[in-house]
């Protein structure tokens, strides 16, 4: 089980601290036992283009992280639209290196800028498919790609990643969810949103689900309210335990058992409560799972 | 602590960072003396003891592709870590020295590194700087789908990639529009803490000394005597004037290889037995690349007989050799500063490892600061 933090909510992270890495949102979540964070997320309606999507702030975000906080398993959203599969490449190698084996991929292919690349759902996977492609080359060496989409010839520079290659997920807008299946030999899973659990591929999915927890269910639903979001990303909100039997409906509905959870209105309460409330009686249906989250 | 841009007499001094198993010597004997430069631990030690002895700055070089097949071999730059990733480590686990990561602006969109920059820059409270390269390597261009660029034209992008940048960094959400890069309105960046952020860059070419008067605040230069580099910072630094820039806005940095012995002979032959263990068909392979993409290399080693030079080159890059006993090294240091208006010194050491790098500046550091021009940053402060 990890949680998620939106672009925004990375690039605040690095702002707070103020030369004093030591502050990283990562640490103490270390601590409190979660497996993994995400960094990364695109909150409702963001692009990666938007400044608040932070494209280029997780790598360094990350690398920060691998080196201060030394369980706690790292992923990144890093968009294909913003950066080349041999920039995607050597970032991941690299931060593979730097965390010694923790780290994750996750490829980040339903950010509406797609639309101008690859206009239908047909061409967004066949896009897909020559970025893994191009990425997984690089990571064992050099490259010969001329493809419709993606040109790459040559050899990064080392480092390698650590063996096994690291794992890869994937996001795909929900119309494109059918062609996952097809890339199933590339990778681990895929991210499904909480509102999209019946569109899952049936893969080691990775649910994600915004949550608003706070000490009354009217509270979370006043926070929830003002957040103005579409209803396919609107967060389960309420107590600490209403908030645990709704994912837990929700993993069951999903047939997963890899949770991830953000938090759009971020409070360091809410961390808190998460923790000791959800994280004990989630944590055991997630840690078993092959997805590779284990601490 | 945010560094602030300083421009005075002072010298500051930083590493050559070895973010690579051999960073200016081709030699796989020599690479394995030093430390696994690809363990985190070590790399966190010695920019931690970069800080703890009073060192200015990290100097952290990028290269996206090998020069070659024996280049590889014998662990030259290649494997080689990814200057944004590596700076932000360091940056976290380090809190005064400022740092610097070099960017290809050939390779990159200006919002990818406009966004890392800040990022760093945020993360480590305002000590981060970046050294520009626009890539002259053919392996390099490959790898992102294109086709070498044309040398000037290359300065020209990054001239526009430079704007476009600063442009991100000022919070303006208005748009960018370059001759080679745009900015939708409404598009920004993460703003850096310092204003600013300090550029370096290093190109001796017209269009790159162009470039440098535009943006550069340090400037790496290369020079035989006292006279062309006066002669070159004067020139820069007036182009610079053209722009708007005040006087001396421009700072001279030269690149040192270091080895310090108790004695001149020991250093000396520490020195040579280094040359003797270069490799000589991968220093072909990197000699030939960077006679064949760089001018101030052809300037300063084209007239050399080609085993000299591959050995020098080999050795040591273009770096200036300080070698010696710490008294001569703190004499050669003064006459950069006073003959060659050298304000900066990034020096590599060939052997390496944060307890050498302790010992040459336990050497050193003390004599260098008898002679007034230098003040441990501990007494003046972290600034540019």
């Amino acid at each position: 089980m990890g949680i998620q933090l939106y672009g925004k909510q990375v690039l605040s992270d690095l702002t707070l601290t103020h030369g004093s890495g030591g502050n990283l949102m990562g640490l103490p979540l270390e601590r409190l036992g979660i497996d993994f964070i995400v960094l990364g997320g695109r909150a409702p309606g963001e692009t990666f283009i938007d400044v608040s999507g932070g494209a280029s702030v997780v790598p360094v975000a990350a690398s920060a992280l691998c080196v201060l906080a030394p369980k706690i398993n790292i992923i990144t959203r890093l968009s294909p639209w913003c950066l080349k599969p041999a920039h995607i490449a050597r970032i991941g190698a690299n931060l593979d290196r730097l965390s010694r084996g923790r780290w994750q991929l996750l490829l980040d292919f339903a950010d509406t800028s797609y639309a101008a690349v690859a206009p239908s759902m047909a061409e967004l996977s066949d896009f897909a498919f020559e970025v893994i492609d191009t990425i997984h080359g690089h990571w064992r060496g050099p490259v010969d790609h001329d493809g419709h989409f993606v040109r790459s010839v040559g050899r990064i520079v080392g480092p390698r990643p650590e063996d096994p290659l690291p794992k890869i997920l994937i996001e795909l807008p929900p119309e494109a969810i059918e062609y996952a299946g097809a890339l199933s030999d590339r990778i681990s899973g895929i991210v499904v949103e909480s509102g999209n659990v019946k569109s899952s591929a049936g893969m080691q999915d990775l649910l994600h689900s915004p949550v608003v927890v706070r000490d009354t269910t009217m509270a979370a639903n006043a926070i929830v309210d003002t957040l103005a979001l579409p209803a396919d990303r609107r967060p389960i909100a309420g107590t600490a335990d209403s908030v645990c039997d709704q994912l837990m409906d929700l993993m069951a509905k999903a047939n997963t058992g890899n949770l991830v959870v953000s938090f759009p209105a971020l409070t360091t309460n809410e961390i808190r409560l998460f923790a000791e409330s959800l994280a004990p009686q989630l944590r055991p249906s997630t840690t078993a799972n092959d997805i590779g989250m284990e601490c | 602590m945010t560094s602030a841009h300083t421009n005075d007499e002072g010298l500051r001094l930083g590493l050559f960072y070895p973010s690579t198993t051999g960073l200016h010597v081709v030699s796989r004997t020599v690479a394995e003396r030093n430390p696994d430069a690809f363990d985190p631990d070590v790399q966190i030690r010695l920019a931690q003891a970069c800080e703890e002895v009073g060192l200015d700055y990290l100097f952290v070089a990028d290269r996206w592709a090998s020069y070659g097949e024996r280049c590889t071999a014998n662990g030259f730059q290649d494997p080689m870590w990814y200057a944004p990733i590596l700076t932000g480590a360091l940056a976290a686990a380090t809190r005064k020295i400022a740092i610097v990561t070099t960017a290809h602006t050939t390779y990159h969109e200006p919002g990818n590194i406009a966004a890392m920059g800040a990022s760093i820059d945020q993360l480590s409270g305002g000590r981060w700087g970046i050294n520009i390269v626009t890539g002259f390597s053919p392996n390099e261009a490959g790898l992102f789908g294109m086709g070498q660029i044309e040398h000037d034209r290359r300065y020209e992008m990054a001239d526009d990639y430079l704007g476009a940048m600063k442009h991100l960094w000022s919070g303006d959400l208005t748009g960018y529009q370059g001759q080679f890069y745009n900015v939708p309105p409404g598009v920004g960046s993460p703003r850096p803490l310092q204003r600013e952020p300090l550029v370096i860059s290093a190109g001796a070419s017209p269009a790159g000394q162009a470039f440098a008067a535009k943006h550069a605040d340090w400037m790496f230069m290369s020079a035989a005597d006292s006279k062309e580099m006066t002669d070159k910072i004067e020139n820069v630094n007036n182009m610079a004037a053209g722009f708007g820039r005040p006087k001396g806005s421009i700072r001279v940095m030269l690149h040192a290889s270091l080895i310090v012995r108790e004695s001149d002979d020991e250093a000396e032959a520490a020195a040579e037995e280094i040359k003797s263990q270069v490799d000589l068909e991968g220093a072909r392979e990197f000699v030939s690349e960077l006679m064949g993409g760089m001018d101030t290399m052809r300037q300063n080693f084209g007239s050399l007989e080609e085993r000299e030079r591959l050995l020098r080159v080999g050795s040591r890059g273009a770096a200036r050799p300080l070698f010696g006993s710490p008294r001569t090294v703190v004499e050669k240091i003064v006459e950069m500063h006073r003959d060659f208006n050298c304000r900066g010194i990034a020096f590599s050491l060939p052997l390496w490892s944060p307890e050498i790098l302790r010992s040459h500046m336990s050497d050193i550091l003390p004599l260098l600061a008898e002679t007034g021009i230098w003040r441990s940053p501990f007494d003046r402060g972290w600034t540019w």
